[in-house]
């Protein structure tokens, strides 16, 4: 646990659109053997073809990369539990990301939360190293420094691909809120990189800066 | 806009490869873990907090929010964490899978952390904050070093500290073949060299030392031997005739096995022993066989063809025999033209070595003792580059960094890589940048836990550690000065004059020959 002081305050939150107890296998009932396994094929098409996307989802509101796999295993392991309510839904793609948007949401508040109370003053979000090379860390960064609205539409239509339709559609915004968010937060990347270019672009070094500082004598 | 998009394709490629896609079967068993967990666990009320107490059981109920953490890790989300004795779910974490340790580990820069941080920082680093940072503790040295190293002591015999004083053992032993120089060169002081190190195990090893005379620069050379890691003795060399500077290589191939080829006027010759330096046998320079397999004790080097151009060969790997100390052709060679490779195996076995393939730097693994190899490219660097350094690992992770010119600099680091699958991709964890430290590296990265310390060049003990998921490398302390290296006793840095090994890169050892 990532703070014991607030389990007290956890209040079981709206976590689905389908809010039913936690893993119980919606109405009680256990599936019958050849129904579980044909399910869990289906579940394992659905797994492996929206995993990485919903992992980019996540990740515009988690720390870091293993965060948000971490979120994006318990949508999963929700979705998984709730079968029917999942494969009943129109989108069970849209179900799965509304979950892991909420996990990822949540998960960001009461860190938040959990700092305020504490006093403790974080760097907002560090881009963590481990999640990108080098070369794209500068622009990472950034995209992280967006403001939450932007910093989610830039996630979920560059990183994770989703047409702007959708992003409304999931968001439950107008569409063309989507698309003035994005164009901010666009004009805000681009003004931060071009800020500093010799940051983003590698293999583009200035060549003739003066190396003193990091320059060691030669033995 | 475009560039814009560009980078963001790119940063998208570039995360979306880090994402490790978990097994489905894990999910679906943690799953039908909870429920039968449920079942078994009578009437619990999800959402209540308390404690339970019935008959002799102690059953607490943990609120149902509680179980937000690492769903995967079956061990942290059950509903019902209870003392008494439920079977251990099975754990199905994968290999690379999410980790939930050091989500977020202050990235906020050398100004909050220690400048003078410890060389055994350890795996978890703590979660909340700089204020957590472990101390400033040195380096953990199981053994004390002599403090003062026998660089300059009067007369020629070793005077070091009292680690290495041999109880029962002559300082000298002859050996069956002729020594031809005398063991005393006359009344001149000489000053003694710790040279190559070749450690067998964290216990027995070798070690090259030279006594050369200041004024003509002329040295002999003698053999330390340990059988302990602590205590070292002196043999004589089969030929110590003084030479115009040291230059003999040594390989250890077994606790008391060893290769030495010693350079008098203009001939090498090599010995082998098989008896911890009492006796030797010439071992013919060539290639004299070819080994299917790297035998046990076996030391891999990327060799030149005897008679070649010194630089430029097109190298292979080869093989000192344990057995007789003689090089044997390894019969499977990489798909890659090789420069450097890991002398002595991963803790899991694997081999390494690293070169180039169709002009791009890749590394080649072996994990059947050289049967067979698979290659993989490294990510683009610019610069000039050397060489790529052998790989070592910890924490899940492997490390490897990129050597080449810079300004100014001796060793100058271009590059560090770091592999999170098991070397089948490699990414850049650093890229050089002027004015961006560390810009020198001396011989391997030292993992520990799951981050990397790289000791640079320069000021004594000095080295930089890059914390798992930290953007840049935080100033820290190195457990000695020296060039770092991976051996059969694990990483060795061999200093002026001792030498300090370590399994894991935390705890250290420490000797001098």
């Amino acid at each position: 646990m990532r703070d014991s002081r607030l389990e007290v305050l956890e209040v079981t939150g709206a976590e689905g659109p389908a809010v039913t107890e936690p893993d119980r296998g919606e109405d009680g009932r256990r599936d019958s053997p050849p129904e579980r396994a044909g399910n869990d094929a289906w579940f394992a098409a659905l797994y492996a073809r929206a995993y990485r996307r919903l992992v980019m989802i996540a990740l515009a509101h988690t720390r870091d990369l293993a965060e948000a796999e971490e979120v994006v295993q318990e949508a999963f392991t929700k979705a998984y539990s709730r079968n029917r309510t999942v494969r009943a839904a129109d989108n069970p793609e849209a179900w799965l990301c509304t979950v892991a948007l909420n996990l990822a949401r949540r998960r960001h508040w009461r860190q938040s939360f959990a700092d305020r109370i504490a006093g403790r003053q974080r760097p907002p979000a560090p881009a963590q190293a481990a999640d990108v090379g080098a070369a794209n860390l500068d622009l990472y960064r950034a995209v992280r420094a967006l403001p939450d609205g932007q910093r989610e539409v830039v996630f979920l239509h560059h990183l994770a691909g989703l047409p702007l339709q959708d992003i409304a559609d999931q968001l439950g915004v107008a569409l063309g809120t989507v698309k003035s968010r994005l164009a901010r937060g666009r004009a805000a990347l681009a003004a931060e990189l071009t800020a500093e270019p010799a940051d983003v672009i590698d293999g583009l070094r200035p060549t003739s800066l003066p190396d003193n500082k990091g320059g060691r004598r030669l033995p | 806009m475009n560039a814009l998009d560009d980078q963001l394709e790119s940063l998208r490629a570039d995360l979306d490869q880090r994402i490790t896609v978990p097994e489905f079967g894990a999910l679906t068993t943690t799953v039908s873990e909870r429920r039968q967990r449920r079942l078994g666990g009578a009437a619990v009320a999800a959402g209540v907090v308390g404690i339970v107490l019935a008959g002799s059981l102690l059953v607490r109920v943990a609120p149902a929010t509680e179980r937000t953490t690492s769903v995967l890790g079956a061990t942290t989300s059950p509903a019902v964490v209870a003392t008494r004795p439920i079977p251990p779910p099975p754990v199905t974490l994968p290999t690379n899978g999410p980790t939930t340790l050091p989500a977020n580990l202050p990235t906020t820069g050398p100004a909050d952390l220690p400048t003078t941080g410890p060389a055994n920082v350890p795996a978890s680093i703590p979660n909340f904050g700089p204020d957590k940072l472990p101390t400033t503790v040195p380096a953990k040295v199981t053994s004390g070093m002599p403090t003062a190293g026998p660089t300059t002591g009067p007369g020629n015999l070793p005077t070091s500290g009292p680690d290495s004083v041999p109880t029962t053992v002559p300082m000298i032993v002859p050996s069956t073949v002729p020594t031809i120089g005398p063991t005393t060169t006359g009344p001149a002081a000489e000053n003694r060299y710790l040279g190559t190190v070749a450690m067998a195990d964290a216990n027995h090893g070798f070690a090259l030392i030279s006594y050369c005379r200041p004024d003509t620069n002329q040295c002999r050379q003698a053999l330390a031997v340990t059988q302990d890691g602590r205590h070292w003795t002196e043999r004589a060399l089969p030929a110590n005739q003084p030479t115009d500077g040291a230059s003999s290589e040594l390989v250890s191939v077994g606790p008391k096995s060893a290769w030495v080829d010693i350079a008098t006027a203009n001939v090498r010759t090599g010995y082998f022993t098989s008896d911890s330096g009492l006796t030797w046998k010439p071992v013919p320079g060539e290639v004299s066989s070819t080994a299917e397999v790297i035998p046990a004790g076996g030391v891999l080097q990327a060799d030149c063809p005897p008679g070649g151009p010194a630089d430029g060969c097109a190298r292979s790997l080869t093989v000192r025999v344990p057995g007789n100390g003689s090089l044997a052709k390894l019969a499977h060679q990489p798909d890659i033209a090789v420069s450097q490779a890991n002398a002595a195996p991963l803790a899991d076995g694997s081999w390494w070595v690293s070169g180039t393939k169709n002009g791009r730097q890749a590394l080649a693994v072996s994990r059947d003792g050289g049967r067979s190899w698979i290659s993989s490219l490294l990510p683009k660097v610019a610069g000039e580059y050397l060489f790529t350094s052998p790989v070592t690992a910890g924490g899940g992770r492997l490390w490897a960094l990129a050597i080449g010119q810079l300004p100014n600099v001796k060793n100058g680091l271009l590059a560090v890589y770091r592999s999170l699958d098991a070397g089948r991709t490699w990414t850049l964890a650093f890229t050089e940048k002027a004015g961006r430290e560390p810009r020198t590296a001396l011989g391997v990265g030292i993992a520990t836990g799951r981050n990397l310390l790289v000791c640079d060049e320069g000021l004594p003990q000095h080295g930089w550690l890059i914390a798992d998921g930290a953007a840049s490398f935080v100033e820290t302390s190195c457990p000695a000065t020296g060039w770092v290296g991976w051996s059969r006793a694990g990483y060795l840095i061999r200093q002026e004059a001792g030498v300090s090994t370590s399994a894991d890169g935390v705890s250290w050892h420490s000797a001098a020959p």
